[in-house]
């Protein structure tokens, strides 16, 4: 089954099922053979990022980036939009979230931006959503970044202010805050 | 620490002061803090260091993830920069140090030391006035990407360690002892793996030997076979080709690849006329000893480099201090020479997970016809640890 509650094929169930089990050098981890999937996958993959076993997540989290960027070249665009609306799904699972927002990062487009501009609203997502907008090109995600301006808390407008200004935009408020130092040591220096 | 080392024998020489020191590790800080002694400030954040207007100069040798962000935030603050190689993590962040150097007049050497050492100096004079005639080939070996098979579970940071100022501008995940101090080598987001990290010495020396700074498009295409488990993401084994052109050479990456010498890791230039053997990168190894009796041909051209220390470390040094106290800032490997050894390296594992052949335009600093690798060119940092 997949996150959603669908049924998946038989081959995508003994595909998912070998991600459970123990792989040993020199052999070649199981994940790779996801490039035999298509969108599919993206929801049982995004099942097992929850899964307790260790192996068993990280297993899924690598097929999942190799199912997205094995589908991300010129040539295979009806793939890509279609692995992007199932990525875009994801958004509302907090074990999945912050993988989905990078790879929509790295393969979305403006129709994954309103939802990945709400996920700005979210504290505990907001910082790799900000990061996702500043990675999609186009005119809609900057806009999403400067409308969550207005409606942010005051700490996160100084960090949408920051990548606004490095896309191109005149932002004169929020000065950036890069420079400024904040962490102390406890370290005492040896006295001469 | 060798560069502690280092910095006490300047300043034992009277060639610097050491103002300052910092960790994001108090442990490691406190050990830093004993071997200098009195009079060095110690900090667990840089941004205090840089807004000292006694500072004339930093060395950076954190983690390669936050190499990129100090060395512009260093240089915006008008210091001179030593930083460990590899220059970057991404392309983008390569160009930004560039900019940030130039725009601010400051010194940025990077550190793959190799091109100031004896060993790689004679490869050089020797390659590049014909000792194999003209090579069209260039390939490295170097032994596999370690494998993560004690994989353990995230938990909390030990004692000590800022863990938010550790990961700095990479995305936000909770700390897991397989990732900290040294093995962030070995995950792609940080270090890279081996063709980041020794590719970041080889490719330069090789750079340097093939007079081929200049030739900044080529191909690359890369495959590799990743690990079975474990945090470690970088392949273990790994193939990469690079083809120049106008000179027409390839540059192969082999991991492990074809061991043509006795150490480790090493390259060997193919040429019309046979072989020559370079290993490590020149630095702790001599040259081959062809290439230190090779004498300079009639209307040979003789390589110049910085001779001030037998100590390859140190003389890399000394030749950051001289491109500062001469003027011209352009020290042996610059940070434009940096960048470019690091975007091979950086291209090469992207090619590598995306599997597919990678045409870069060095000229317009991009990917040809390739919209989704491009974006891979870059990777929005973590605020407040942006470029």
């Amino acid at each position: 089954m997949s996150s959603d509650n669908q049924p998946i094929s038989a081959d995508l169930s003994e595909f998912i099922q070998s991600l459970r089990q123990a792989a040993e050098e020199p052999n070649p981890p199981p994940w790779l053979d996801v490039t035999r999937f298509g969108p599919e996958a993206v929801s049982p993959l995004a099942a097992m990022l929850a899964e307790p076993e260790i192996e068993t997540g990280r297993n899924a989290k690598r097929a999942l980036y190799h199912l997205v960027r094995h589908n991300s070249g010129p040539s295979v665009e009806p793939k890509r939009k279609a692995i992007q609306e199932q990525l875009v799904t994801l958004l509302e699972q907090p074990h999945a979230c912050r993988d989905a927002l990078w790879l929509l990062s790295e393969i979305g487009d403006d129709q994954a931006v309103d939802a990945i501009a709400k996920c700005l609203r979210k504290e505990k997502y907001r910082e790799d959503a900000r990061c996702a907008l500043a990675r999609i090109p186009g005119k809609k995600s900057i806009e999403a970044l400067r409308a969550a301006m207005s409606n942010s808390p005051e700490d996160f407008r100084f960090a949408l202010a920051d990548v606004l200004r490095q896309l191109g935009e005149k932002i004169s408020e929020y000065p950036t805050r890069k420079l400024v130092p904040t962490a102390q040591t406890t370290v005492e220096p040896i006295k001469s | 620490m060798s560069h502690v080392f280092n910095s006490l024998r300047f300043q034992k020489e009277g060639k610097v002061k050491i103002a300052a020191l910092c960790d994001v590790d108090d442990n490691r800080l406190e050990a830093a803090v004993n071997n200098v002694g009195a009079g060095a400030t110690p900090y667990r954040d840089y941004r205090y260091i840089l807004e000292r207007k006694d500072i004339d100069a930093v060395l950076i040798a954190t983690p390669d993830h936050w190499h990129a962000v100090q060395t512009v935030h260093a240089c915006q603050s008008g210091k001179h920069v030593y930083v460990e190689k590899p220059a970057s993590v991404t392309v983008r962040e390569g160009q930004a140090m560039v900019a940030a150097a130039r725009a601010n007049k400051v010194a940025v050497q990077v550190g793959a030391q190799a091109r100031t050492a004896k060993g790689a100096w004679h490869t050089c004079r020797a390659i590049r006035n014909g000792i194999v005639g003209k090579v069209k080939q260039v390939s490295c070996w170097h032994y596999a990407n370690p494998v993560d098979t004690k994989p353990i579970a995230d938990s909390a940071p030990p004692e000590g360690l800022d863990w938010d100022m550790w990961l700095g501008p990479l995305p936000w995940r909770p700390y897991n002892s397989r990732y900290q101090p040294a093995n962030f080598r070995w995950l792609l987001e940080s270090g890279g793996g081996q063709i980041r990290d020794r590719g970041a010495h080889q490719f330069s020396t090789i750079l340097w030997c093939m007079d081929a700074d200049h030739q900044t498009s080529f191909t690359v295409e890369a495959t590799g076979r990743p690990p079975a488990r474990g945090l470690w993401d970088c392949p273990v084994d790994m193939n990469v080709m690079y083809h120049f052109k106008n000179p027409d050479w390839t540059l192969e990456w082999g991991q492990p690849g074809n061991k043509v010498g006795e150490t480790e890791f090493g390259n060997v230039f193919w040429g019309d006329n046979g072989r020559l053997v370079l290993e490590w990168e020149g630095g702790y190894r001599p040259a081959n000893p062809e290439a230190i009796a090779f004498e300079l041909p009639p209307g040979g051209k003789e390589v110049e480099r910085t001779d001030e220390y037998e100590d390859f470390n140190m003389n890399h040094k000394a030749d950051w201090y001289r491109s500062i106290r001469e003027g011209h800032l352009r020290p042996a490997v610059d940070i434009e020479i940096g960048h470019r050894t690091a975007t091979l390296c950086n291209l090469g594992n992207i090619s590598y997970m995306l599997g597919r052949k990678l045409v870069w335009d060095g000229d317009k600093q991009e990917i040809v016809n390739d919209p989704e690798a491009n974006r891979l060119l870059g990777k929005p940092q973590r605020y407040p640890y942006v470029l």
